[in-house]
């Protein structure tokens, strides 16, 4: 897909880990696990927005388009 | 409420129906092995076997029932001749393996479809399993469809062949199709949901 997730990123530079920001966006590890690695098919806007708000970041931030 | 109690008719119904197979399977066995054992019990019963050509165009079915004689027989008694007693070897084993294939068949459908409504039941409507069963459903129909069309009883000397096509088993063979392609797409829908983060 065209669309990468850069969470990963984004959680490297808050030095956050991928459980704490499941516990404050309220979705499960595995979930967030399935967000990062790409297999996801779509993010719903509250979730975009739990994660914007707990990274202090824009969405453009976490996605980015890369034309294959 | 009325779902669960709806569908626990339709698993008891089908539990049911299994019981009456098995029941059947056993019956015709005992019959098929009593028949080679004493044949002339048969002769008690009123066993004769309608020769009567018919040839009966319908909206609904195409039925054509001959009989074929050979030898010259034709000063006998139909009636005297053609009794269960009097028919081939051959043609009783064939019939025997047919009617235990229909019931093998039938049994595997409403175990496929038990299946299904206690997947439903248990919440797992769109699983892959449900699709699977709905094709295999299908198919038993369309080999059960296939085998109770046609029968063929030969005699010493004349057989007895029919052909019965009703399109009623079609519209069920159609409609577990089409309710496999339904489900392959709800199949399709259900993981795009839980891949929605």
């Amino acid at each position: 897909m065209p669309i990468v997730i850069n969470l990963d990123i984004m959680l490297a530079k808050r030095k956050m880990r991928s459980k704490e920001l499941a516990e404050i966006i309220g979705i499960t590890t595995a979930n967030l696990s399935i967000l990062k690695s790409g297999k996801a098919k779509a993010v719903r806007f509250s979730t975009l927005e739990a994660i914007c708000k707990a990274l202090e970041c824009q969405p453009a931030d976490i996605l980015e388009y890369i034309e294959k | 409420m009325t779902k669960n109690r709806l569908l626990n008719i339709s698993i008891t119904i089908c539990k049911l129906a299994k019981l009456i197979y098995i029941f059947s399977f056993i019956l015709i066995t005992f019959v098929f092995i009593h028949f080679q054992i004493d044949r002339d019990y048969y002769h008690t019963f009123d066993s004769r076997i309608n020769t009567q050509t018919t040839e009966t165009p319908s909206p609904f079915s195409l039925n054509r029932k001959t009989l074929n004689k050979w030898g010259g027989n034709n000063s006998k008694n139909n009636n005297e001749v053609y009794t269960v007693e009097n028919i081939s070897t051959s043609s009783i084993y064939k019939t025997y393996l047919k009617y235990t294939l229909i019931l093998i068949l039938l049994f595997l459908c409403a175990k496929e479809f038990q299946n299904i409504i206690q997947s439903v039941k248990n919440f797992n409507t769109f699983r892959k399993n449900n699709v699977l069963s709905f094709r295999r459903l299908g198919k038993y129909l369309i080999i059960v469809y296939v085998l109770s069309s046609y029968s063929i009883i030969h005699f010493k000397d004349a057989s007895i062949s029919e052909f019965n096509f009703t399109f009623t088993p079609l519209i069920f063979i159609l409609c577990s199709y089409i309710l496999a392609e339904i489900f392959k797409e709800g199949n399709v829908l259900m993981e795009e949901n839980n891949l929605t983060v």
